[in-house]
Order: structure tokens, then sequence, then C-alpha cells
């Protein structure tokens, strides 16, 4: 009885490792990401894996593993982060009470546009990502989920945690900031010339949706 | 669709994120405005060339070579999910698979540490408003496993939900709950049952309404516990043993 535990103990971490392996690089890019710090981020994906291990048997066969770890990942991310760190607080501030200095408008991605600008050629990788984590977490999160991994609005609801409204307003927010800071790059290093062109507060897509709705 | 509304689309649109007419509205619009097709294609172009900056900075990224390893005999050092924790056994019969489960040896549920959280009294950390869902989602939205919380009968048993927080069990995050009997403190712990579990010594066991409950007393608390799929739940009050059992057994099943 005892040999058939253990092959059977040997099978089911093979299964796990075969599955789960192969996406520690991305887990570890985006551990990076949300914890800022090489050791933390080691420590977040550690932490993962066992989770993601002692509760392998609630893994649904066939479903998508990936975003099955993402999940464990960013729920615990939250739960460390929630309790540790004060930052949580800046991240819980409701979108609209950041102060963000306004959007980039449209005049302002097409300076950066120009051919002679040349802006995305100028600008390092290494940069991308310290304009990256100046996002606030929680925008950071879904950016991270959205540009770096790929996954679909329903799937990072699924691993946030949130309504996929939220997924939306968090991505095109989070994105407008990251567009902010990479174009204040661009000034302080003289890539570009300062614009003044402001545009006004996106509109709410909900409204938009609605709106359709009555109409019918 | 107005400009305002198509700047708000263009995201989703990129992100082929937008219903059928939700991208046929876009279209027509940024096809009739100069203004808004100019926007979108600026946006475009940095969306796409952003996105490439970050999938390189990202694809430039090594894991330390040592975590595979770490990750590995980390696991290693674990037990496989028993075999009878399968949903078939926990559909096939609670109690019998709670009971076998109970006279393994091995690790025994340690009562200090739900009666350490209860004595400390903590408050809350989210309250509840007569909503059980609200306290449902904040433990759902904050541990990495799904708690189902009981749903005890508050007119028969008289309890009043009060709120949770979250407590570390076991070395585990657990869910814990807070209840109001008539002015006397009801804790309910909820956490993920070990791989190898028993109940601590000196428990009696108590069946009530079908449920295997373990009954038992720490350092002057009564503490009631029992096992509901891969969950060990424990109440920890002042209030007697009868009342807590009676609370435990006016759940739905």
């Amino acid at each position: 009885m005892f040999g058939f535990r253990r092959r059977d103990d040997a099978t089911q971490r093979s299964e796990f490792e075969a599955l789960t392996l192969e996406h520690m690089d991305a887990l570890y890019g985006a551990a990076l990401r949300l914890t800022r710090s090489p050791k933390d981020a080691e420590d977040l994906v550690q932490d993962t894996y066992l989770k993601a291990f002692r509760f392998f048997e609630s893994f649904e066969k066939g479903t998508n593993i990936k975003a099955w770890l993402f999940k464990i990942q960013t729920n615990t991310f939250i739960n460390r982060y929630r309790r540790k760190v004060k930052e949580r607080e800046v991240a819980e501030t409701p979108a609209e009470d950041i102060v963000l200095d306004r959007f980039v408008s449209a005049d302002q991605v097409r300076a950066l546009q120009d051919p002679e600008t040349d802006f995305f050629s100028k600008l390092l990788s290494d940069e991308v990502v310290e304009a990256l984590d100046q996002v606030p977490v929680d925008f950071r999160m879904v950016v991270v989920l959205a540009d770096i991994q790929g996954f679909s609005y329903k799937e990072i609801a699924e691993i946030v945690g949130c309504p996929v409204g939220t997924v939306m307003s968090r991505l095109f927010r989070g994105r407008r900031i990251l567009q902010k800071h990479l174009y204040d790059y661009a000034i302080r290093e003289g890539i570009i010339s300062p614009d003044t062109t402001q545009e006004g507060e996106p509109v709410d897509l909900d409204a938009f949706r609605n709106r359709k709705k009555a109409a019918g | 669709m107005d400009c305002r509304e198509a700047e708000r689309f263009s995201d989703l649109s990129l992100d082929g994120e937008t219903e059928p007419s939700e991208q046929a509205a876009f279209d027509a619009h940024v096809t009739a405005c100069g203004r808004c097709s100019g926007r979108f294609h600026a946006q475009s172009w940095y969306q796409n060339n952003l996105r490439q900056k970050l999938q390189e900075s990202s694809d430039r990224l090594e894991p330390p070579s040592n975590l595979k390893v770490r990750i590995t005999a980390q696991i290693s050092e674990e037990r496989s999910p028993l075999p009878w924790a399968t949903p078939a056994l926990v559909a096939a019969g609670l109690a019998a698979v709670a009971g076998f489960t109970w006279s393994q040896a091995g690790a025994t549920l340690d009562p200090e540490e739900p009666v350490a959280r209860h004595t400390h009294n903590l408050p809350p950390e989210v309250r509840s408003r007569g909503d059980v869902m609200e306290v449902s989602r904040f433990l759902s939205a904050h541990l990495e496993y799904p708690v189902e919380l009981p749903r005890f009968d508050e007119e028969r048993s008289n309890v009043r939900l009060v709120g949770a927080r979250l407590a570390s069990i076991a070395n585990r995050d657990a869910a814990y709950v807070m209840y109001d009997q008539r002015g006397a403190r009801i804790s309910l712990f909820a956490y993920p049952k070990p791989r190898r579990f028993a109940p601590p010594p000196g428990f009696g066991e108590r069946e009530a309404h079908g449920r295997t409950l373990q009954v038992g007393t720490h350092r002057g608390y009564n503490v009631v516990t029992w096992l509901s799929g891969n969950t060990v739940y424990a109440l920890v009050s002042e209030v007697d043993h009868d009342r807590l059992v009676e609370l435990a057994a006016s759940q739905d099943r």
C-alpha cells in the first residue's frame, strides 16, 4: 500500500512539474514587475508554486494552467502586499483621486510618432520598465497581464478577481499613466519639445453601453 | 459614438475586445472623423511599439538559475493530494471520508492557534451589513483557495454575523469569521485540510444532524471542529459545547 502511495505521489508531482514549470519565467517576470525586488519576486514565485502544488487537485485539467498559476500568484502578492506594504493604501485610492496632471494628448503621442523623433528606437527596455514600475500597483498589474502576458480582459478579471469593467478601466488608466511617464521622460531627455496641448478626461464606457441599450 | 467615446473604445479595439456592434460604431466614427482617425492611428502605433518593448524587456529577464531547483526541492518535500480527497469521494459521503481521515496518524490540529486568535479579539477587516456575500467576497479576494462559509440558521441559533478578517492557522492563511450570539463572541476559523491531519488529543466525537464533530476544551475555551470537503472548520467560544454543536449542526448542508 505504501509503495503504491509513493508511486502515486511521484506521478502527481511529475504531472504538476510538466504542466507548470514551463511558466516559471513568465511568473518570475510578472512577479518582478509587481514587487520591484528580485528577492521578493523569487519568494513570490516560490510561494506560488508551493500553493499551486497544494491545491493542484482543485485545478481543472484541460483548462488554462497559466491563468490558474497567475491567479494564485496575484492573490499571494495581494495578500502579502496588503499586509506588509503601506503603498497598498495608495494603490487602493480610487482612480479618480489619483492626481495625473492630465493624460498625454493625441498631439503629444503624434510628437513621439514623428519619424525624426524616432522615440522607440531611442528608448531602452530598461527605461520602459522603469516607467512601468512607477505606475500604481493595481494599474501596473493589469498592464503586465495584458501587454506582457497577453491575457484577455476576461482572463485578467478572473486572475485579479474583479469585474471585466474594472479591468478595462484600470488598463485604460494604467496605460495612460505609463504613457505620461514615457512622455515626460522624452521631454527630460530632450527627445521631444514640451507641448501644452491638453484634452478632456475620457468618458465612461458603461455610460455609452447603457445609452445604446436604452436606445434599443 | 462621439469623439470621447471613440477614444475610450480605442484600447478595446486594439485589444480585439469590442463587441461586433461596438466595433462597427467605432469604425464608422473613425472613418468619418479625421481627428479621431489620426488619434487612433497614433495610439495604435504607440501601443504596438510599447507592447514590443515591454515584451523585449520581459524576454531578457531570467529567473535565478537555482530558483527551479529550489521549487522542485520544495515540492518534493510536500505530499501529493491524498487519493480520498477527490470530488467523487466527497460526494459519496463526507462523514465517512472525514471519519477515515481523522483516524490517520498525522499532523494534529493544535487548538492553541484558533483559541489564541479568538482571545486576541482583533477587529474585523470587513464588517457584515447583514449580508454574508460581502464577507464571502472579501475572503475570496484575499485567500488563495475557496472557502465556503457555513450558512447558520440565524433565527434558530440566534447568531449574528459580525465580520471577518484573515488569520494564520497551521502556517496557512485562514478565514476568521466573527459571530455574536446574545452578546457572546463566537469565532469560526476555516482553512485547507493539511495533507495529514488528526483532531486534537482529548477531543471527543459527536454526531449532530449527520455531521461528525470533534468537541473539546482548550485553555477554558470550548472548541468544535469538523471537516467539510478539503476544509477544516473550527468554532471557538466561551459559550458551552451544546450551543456550539447546535450552531455547527444548524448550517445548511
